[in-house]
């Protein structure tokens, strides 16, 4: 038991590394998805749209 | 092209992803809802329809489109569209263009209804009956419901049903929507329309002008308009400075219309004019015969009251005191629901990362998702007395008053009166201000409105405002029961609310250079707002704050997190372990942007961490607060919110030793934080709002440069300033 410590150590070491790894790659991948979200919005044209441009 | 004689409508066309047409058996009854906004008609739609609804847009355009069911007295099930609040069907802004379009049958998804539900506020019925005068042409069944009938009633207004049915020629049916009264007696009303002949003109117009409109009614008629609804637009089109879309193609009209003009100015009368002139007279008639009043003691109490809110010199100090009340509130109040607050995050994250072992998991949970969650989540309370305060004064109908206060301030800006209520949605999210501006006709008026919303200090900037007032403003008392820092809070809001106004002019003296147009309030009378309604405003307001702290702050706490642990590098393990995590922040990703950026922040009396923090809340403004909290979290497992604002105020500088955060620093970051446009939501609502493609991106482009030049300047200005004037800093 005592010679598989160091391996138990690092297995819990790769497996927080994982789960850390997996957390911070779907926080990524929600905020850019919010972002194409926005833009995405932002291609829509508001009512009648402003004919303002050019002025 | 669709003749309007077409009867019953075409099944609707779906024009493509947007819109939310409820599929319509052949056999449903095709009802569409219109009314003055503030009638009731969403209140009465929910009574009809109740949860069978579905939200969409209308086809094309992103003006919101609801429509429900429900079956009819007849069993027949009948489709109620939700048209967007109108004062009339003169189309001045684009929702009521929509309203009008389809109505006509002329909209993208060609719905035409079978009946047309007029809702009309049974107090201010002379100025709703001009809408339903509008809609009694178009050639569709009509049902007018006599909504707010009690309060009608109450104020001392008698209404004879009969007689105004008589006068109007169509079923009117008196309802309550709050209370769910006359809701089927209206479904009947609904069903035997359906099968009725259409109504028609109320009154005749001088031979003169039916002559001199013929050859414009001739002219829609041969472009496919039914004859009734061509009298209608014809009558519609003398008022109307340029034809909209929907006539504007048909080839006859500009000639048609220059000339029917002609021949009324030669008559004597004012084209402009002529169609509110005509109908107006009509109305009084018919209110003559079917409407007695008496004098009420509750518009005497309103009138009382308004002798002191409205008044010149007195309005404008019970508004400022009434603002003065609500910040100071939003400080005191507050404070001991945060500290509560604070604890519970304190104890869960000591609690859930004394579950795990000590690692770059434990720091994630600890540090990125509770002290950059939990730095935000504490200004819940804060956010929800702002918000029960706006919701007592806009229920209580004072906020009318505040608006017809502001519109003397507005037109000497250049801006119409209706921008204040954008502007004052702003103080909630600039978003929703934004698309406000739809009720405002005239496009440069609605263009330069919209550039300035987003100055109006947003709920996401309390964090900001409250952190650093917090750590660096002593709560001295100036008044009895007001301290600087209530006082500083109201500097805050009211700084960006003048620059807005100043903005604004410049805007309307340049760009958007126009004529300033009169504006027409409506003042309710003064009542007590409803506990209900007010509980429901509050906790759709904390719903959303909730929301946001678990998902886009949640996610950009961790990426920050991230930035901030990675990658590691070897400390010197002679240092002290605060010196150690100093040093490891510095060579991560964040501090290594944050150095790079220290010399564009540095002017300003910042230092990196302060920079970067101010960079990633450019996503959205509270990311500032839990940014900071997360780069003097890392590796600290008892930090909080409280701890957070001691951290600010010991916080030294390595080189100097003299303290980062100065209460001029402090006011200089808040100062750039009131005009700074950071929030990636607001530019996209702005480029889609000012017109979409090429030149909603310029216009989102200049607003967003403006801000961030004004709040670099105005921060400079306060840092530089302040230490010339001995200061310090």
């Amino acid at each position: 038991m005592l010679a598989d410590a160091p391996l138990a150590t690092e297995v819990s070491a790769m497996l927080q590394t994982l789960v850390v790894a997996s957390i911070v790659f779907l926080a990524a991948v929600f905020v850019a998805r919010r972002v194409v979200q926005s833009l995405r919005k932002a291609k829509a044209k508001a009512p009648g749209g402003c004919d303002c441009g050019g002025q | 092209m669709t003749s309007l004689h077409a009867h019953p409508a075409a099944p609707p066309e779906n024009s493509g992803g947007q819109n939310a047409t409820v599929p319509v058996a052949k056999d449903a009854l095709r009802v569409a809802i219109i009314g003055n906004p503030n009638t009731g008609k969403t209140t009465l739609f929910n009574a009809l329809t109740g949860l069978r609804q579905r939200v969409g847009n209308f086809a094309g355009v992103t003006v919101e489109r609801v429509e429900g069911t429900f079956k009819g007295h007849d069993g027949k099930r009948v489709v109620l569209l939700d048209l967007p609040g109108s004062y009339s069907l003169s189309a001045g802004s684009p929702d009521e263009r929509i309203a009008l379009e389809v109505l006509l049958g002329r909209d993208q998804d060609r719905w035409r209804p079978d009946v047309v539900l007029v809702v009309v506020d049974a107090v201010h019925l002379e100025r709703n009956l001009f809408l339903a005068s509008q809609v009694l042409e178009l050639g569709i069944p009509v049902v007018i419901a006599l909504n707010q009938y009690d309060m009608a009633e109450s104020e001392g207004i008698r209404i004879d049903i009969p007689a105004l049915i008589h006068e109007v020629g169509v079923p009117i049916v008196p309802t309550v929507a709050m209370r769910g009264e006359g809701i089927d007696p209206l479904k009947r009303a609904i069903a035997i329309a359906a099968t009725l002949p259409a109504p028609a003109r109320q009154f005749a117009l001088p031979e003169i002008a039916d002559v001199a409109l013929g050859p414009l009614a001739e002219c829609l008629i041969g472009d496919g308009f039914a004859p009734v609804a061509a009298h209608m637009e014809a009558l519609r089109l003398l008022g109307v400075e340029h034809p909209e879309a929907h006539v504007a193609r048909v080839p006859c009209i500009e000639g048609s219309i220059h000339r029917a003009a002609e021949s009324l100015r030669t008559a004597g009368f004012v084209p402009g004019r002529f169609e509110a002139e005509v109908r107006y007279g009509w109305i009084a008639q018919v209110m003559s015969r079917t409407v007695t009043r008496r004098v009420n003691a509750l518009l005497t109490l309103s009138d009382r009251i308004d002798a002191v809110a409205l008044h010149r010199v007195w309005g404008p100090l019970v508004f400022l005191l009434l603002m003065v009340v609500v910040f100071q509130a939003v400080f005191s109040w507050a404070t001991p629901l945060m500290d509560s607050i604070e604890t519970f995050i304190g104890v869960a994250g000591r609690t859930i990362g004394g579950l795990l072992p000590p690692g770059d998991l434990q720091s994630l949970v600890v540090d990125g998702m509770f002290a950059g969650v939990g730095s935000v989540l504490v200004f819940l309370p804060q956010i929800a007395i702002l918000f029960a305060f706006i919701g007592i004064l806009e229920h209580s109908g004072y906020m009318a008053r505040a608006a017809f206060l502001m519109d003397r301030v507005m037109r000497r800006v250049g801006l119409h009166g209706k921008s204040f209520i954008p502007m004052l949605s702003g103080y909630a999210c600039a978003v929703p201000g934004i698309m406000a501006t739809r009720t405002i006709e005239d496009p440069k008026d609605r263009l330069a409105t919209i550039m300035v919303v987003p100055l109006m200090s947003c709920s996401a900037r309390l964090p900001v405002y409250t952190l650093l007032i917090g750590a660096f403003v002593p709560s001295t008392s100036v008044l009895p029961g007001v301290t600087l820092q209530g006082v500083t809070m109201l500097i805050m809001y009211l700084l960006g609310t003048l620059v807005a106004l100043a903005v604004a002019a410049i805007f309307r003296k340049t760009l958007l250079k126009g004529p300033v147009r009169p504006m027409i309030l409506e003042l309710p009378p003064y009542r007590w707002p409803s506990l209900k309604s007010l509980a429901v405003s509050v906790m759709q307001r904390c719903q959303l704050f909730l929301r946001r702290a678990g998902t886009v702050i949640l996610s950009l706490s961790i990426l920050l997190w991230a930035l901030a642990t990675y990658p590691k590098s070897t400390t010197d393990p002679s240092l002290s372990v605060a010196a150690q995590q100093e040093q490891q922040l510095a060579n991560s990703v964040l501090g290594r942007i944050g150095h790079a950026i220290e010399p564009v922040v540095r002017p300003l009396g910042y230092d990196w961490k302060i920079g970067v923090s101010i960079v990633s809340s450019f996503a959205a403004r509270e990311v500032f607060v839990s940014t900071m909290s997360t780069i003097y979290g890392v590796g600290d497992t008892s930090e909080n919110a409280q701890a957070l604002q001691t951290r600010l105020v010991e916080e030294m500088n390595p080189v100097t030793g003299q303290p980062v955060y100065t209460p001029l620093v402090a006011v200089g970051l808040m100062v750039f934080y009131v005009f700074a446009l950071m929030c990636i939501s607001t530019v996209a609502v702005t480029v889609r709002e000012a017109g979409g493609g090429r030149i909603g991106w310029g216009w989102a482009a200049l607003q967003f440069g403006y801000m961030l030049v004004l709040a670099y300047g105005a921060a400079w200005m306060v840092y530089a300033g302040g230490r010339a004037l001995g200061y310090g800093g």
